[in-house]
């Protein structure tokens, strides 16, 4: 490395030639300003062809009509700090149009008109029993039977309650699933039906619109 | 997607659709797809408007929507569909040309609404004409209708699946089937003639409503209920791309010849799938029968026609054989690449000079070049040469590609090559032309909103003229006499401006389209 030194004070490292700049030309300056915003121009611009006057007519035309047809959904108005009287002849307070698309080809949470579905309230089938005449005898001879087979069937119990518990965990997972789907469809009211409370305010304003109720 | 397509769009969706339908397509664009909720929360308008939008834009094709795993609807939107707004003019301008003025208005107003069914727009159609005291019948409108479908510039919506379960309905793609889309349905017009009798005879205020109604009545008696017509874009694209060939070849060589090229667009356009580089090849003699007779083209003239254009620089038609009198075939790919080459030209000759042109066009003719051989064929003075070449260099309008002749790519030993990637160029021009087609439509908007009250005072004054019949010269005079000459003069300033500003917007609209096209082709096998 021992031409490092060298080369100071002798401009660039390299030929300047191979860049394609010649003996004896002055290299531009480094640019301190951002170009200006609008340039004068090289070459002024040719006019228009004449061009076809018909789709010019054609297209404010199209303009005017998506404009004023149903499609076009102004934003509601912003409420200034008093209700003026002049607000009512302000263009752009226009109500949008009436207009009744297809509903069937549109997802259904889109239609306004949607009502809520009606969960069926059923009421719960409580069958009551008659209420039994109590036999004082009868019982007590039940109790008499029933304790002398206590003893012997103790074993035989304990086997049955095995079963019964068995029979239990069988059926356990079947609720689970059950409950899942509840569940399910908790979270689903939820999807459809969440209200964040925006339009809670715009109702009200609605109401405002109106006038006081006397 | 670039940033000046996007932007374009929102403009052109605050213009057709209004600022909610704005925020709503730049939310989507910017997010993909998203289900409702967070459209409302993040937009800031109330859920009613948002609703309302997201289904008229869903009706005019701009916003898509499927059911998600989980159980909500998401939605998507695309910027093709909202710039192809840009073309619309041109649409029902090639309606109009083709098939007359009852087409016209069908396309119109299957752009106006998105979709319609063919019993819904034949009944439109025939009250605008009967607004317009034009003699056509139903039955008249409903045969313009079939020839639309018939041609295809008309394509039916795919049909709903019967899943009413689904919190959106599905739609029927077929796939195996696609000349379903194209079948003319059975309509019953009856209820359509009745009905147009019943509103002649009474022309009464009072029954508008009632007339609604009957309407909707007759709408649904005509047993094509659930069948919803809409444009097919691409069958009017491949119309666009025709015509810039037929006038292309008209301009560089004479009308004739541009209408023989049209002539063999028209026979090859049924022998070729729509998506292919170049038409199927077609005999000297096919052409020959199928051209108009008016024209008194006789056969020794068509050879000489078709000689002419084959030899042509610009390669728009092609002779693939000579069998039958000689093959010709059209390559879309060559040809769409010489329009595009021939407006970065125009674009570069405008721009930079002259001078800078004949170094670009050397380049285009000689492929690479290194800087000395290009000061010595360019003829100009080196050191001139020299600035043009970087200036393109610049602009990004020319290329460098390095070949080192050592491995080490030590600049004394390396050919700097320079060189012309049009299709890099092409994607810079379409997007220049973009940003300066938002850059007219801003300022369009922007007069138009300047001058707004002007305007409304104008467009007040011709209602008063208009609603009031029977005027007297004095009194039509002095409600013309509310504007003053000096705000005539800046109304007419007005309505020149804007006009020139829509004018350029249509050319700038064309630009696009061959710039599109060449993209489109140079990419396809």
């Amino acid at each position: 490395m021992a031409g490092r030194g060298r080369g100071r004070g002798r401009g660039l490292s390299f030929n300047l030639e191979n860049l394609g700049i010649g003996r004896g030309e002055s290299i531009a300056g480094a640019k301190l300003l951002p170009p200006p915003t609008f340039p004068p121009l090289d070459f002024h611009p040719q006019p228009l062809i004449p061009g076809d006057e018909y789709v010019v007519q054609l297209k404010q035309d199209f303009r005017t009509a998506m404009q004023e047809s149903a499609f076009f959904v102004r934003p509601s108005a912003k409420r200034r700090d008093i209700e003026r009287y002049s607000d009512k002849y302000q263009i752009g307070q226009t109500e949008d149009l009436d207009w009744d698309p297809d509903w069937s080809r549109l997802p259904s949470e889109l239609n306004p008109k949607r009502r809520r579905k009606v969960r069926a309230v059923v009421a719960p089938k409580i069958q009551m029993k008659p209420a039994k005449k109590i036999d004082v005898k009868e019982i007590s001879a039940k109790i008499k039977v029933s304790s002398m087979e206590a003893s012997r069937d103790a074993k035989e119990d304990e086997e049955n309650e095995e079963e019964e518990e068995e029979k239990e965990e069988e059926a356990a997972p079947e609720e689970e699933v059950y409950e899942e789907e509840e569940l399910e469809d908790d979270t689903d009211y939820n999807q459809t039906y969440f209200d964040n409370g925006e339009n809670y305010g715009a109702d009200e304003d609605d109401d405002l619109e109106e006038g006081p109720v006397y | 997607m670039s940033l000046e397509q996007i932007k374009l769009c929102s403009f052109i969706l605050r213009e057709h659709f209004g600022e909610v339908a704005e925020k709503i397509v730049n939310y989507l664009l910017r997010k993909g797809s998203t289900s409702l909720k967070p459209l409302t929360t993040e937009c800031g308008f109330t859920l009613d408007k948002v609703k309302r939008c997201l289904a008229a834009l869903i009706q005019h094709g701009i916003v898509t929507f499927s059911q998600h795993k989980a159980g909500f609807v998401e939605y998507f939107a695309s910027v093709d569909n909202v710039l192809s707004y840009l073309f619309f003019p041109q649409y029902i301008n090639c309606a109009k040309t083709l098939f007359g003025d009852e087409s016209e208005l069908i396309i119109e107003e299957l752009l106006h609404q998105g979709q319609l069914t063919m019993s819904g727009t034949i009944n439109r159609v025939t009250q605008r004409l009967a607004q317009a005291e034009s003699s056509q019948d139903v039955y008249g409108v409903r045969d313009k209708f079939v020839d639309l479908i018939k041609t295809q510039f008309v394509k039916q919506c795919p049909l709903l699946t019967p899943d009413s379960k689904a919190r959106s309905p599905a739609f029927a793609e077929d796939t195996e089937n696609p000349e379903q889309a194209f079948t003319v349905p059975q309509v019953d017009l009856a209820g359509l003639v009745k009905r147009k009798r019943k509103i002649s005879d009474d022309e009464n205020e009072d029954h508008a409503r009632k007339k609604r109604k009957l309407e909707n009545s007759a709408a649904e008696k005509c047993g094509d209920e659930g069948i919803y017509w809409t444009i097919n874009h691409a069958r009017f694209q491949q119309y666009l791309r025709d015509q810039a060939i037929v006038t292309a070849v008209s301009r560089k060589v004479d009308v004739r010849a541009g209408e023989i090229i049209a002539c063999f667009l028209r026979i090859s356009e049924m022998k070729t799938a729509s998506e292919s580089i170049s038409t199927n090849a077609i005999t000297y003699n096919e052409i020959f029968q199928s051209l108009p007779k008016e024209m008194g083209i006789t056969r020794q003239i068509l050879d000489q026609y078709l000689r002419i254009i084959v030899e042509d620089a610009s390669d728009f038609l092609q002779k693939t054989g000579d069998s039958g009198g000689g093959m010709f075939a059209i390559n879309f790919q060559r040809a769409f690449k010489h329009l595009c080459q021939a407006h970065v030209q125009s674009v570069i000759g405008e721009k930079y000079g002259s001078k800078c042109l004949r170094v670009y066009r050397l380049l285009a003719m000689k492929g690479h070049l290194e800087q000395k051989q290009i000061e010595e064929m360019a003829m100009i003075p080196a050191k001139e040469a020299k600035e043009m070449l970087y200036s393109l260099f610049d602009e990004q309008l020319v290329t460098i590609k390095e070949v080192p002749k050592t491995p080490d790519h030590a600049p004394s030993r390396t050919f700097y090559l320079f060189g012309i990637q049009l299709n890099q160029v092409a994607r810079m021009l379409l997007q220049k032309t973009t940003k300066a087609m938002l850059n007219v439509c801003l300022r369009r908007a922007h007069e138009t909103q300047q001058h707004r009250r002007l305007l409304e005072k104008q467009q007040r004054m011709e209602a008063i003229i208009a609603s009031m019949e029977n005027l007297e010269e004095e009194q039509k005079t002095e409600i013309e006499e509310m504007v003053t000459p000096a705000e005539k003069a800046q109304l007419s300033k007005i309505k020149k401006m804007t006009h020139k500003l829509e004018q350029c917007e249509s050319q700038l609209c064309d630009t696009m389209f061959v710039m599109e096209m060449y993209i489109k082709y140079a990419h396809m096998k």
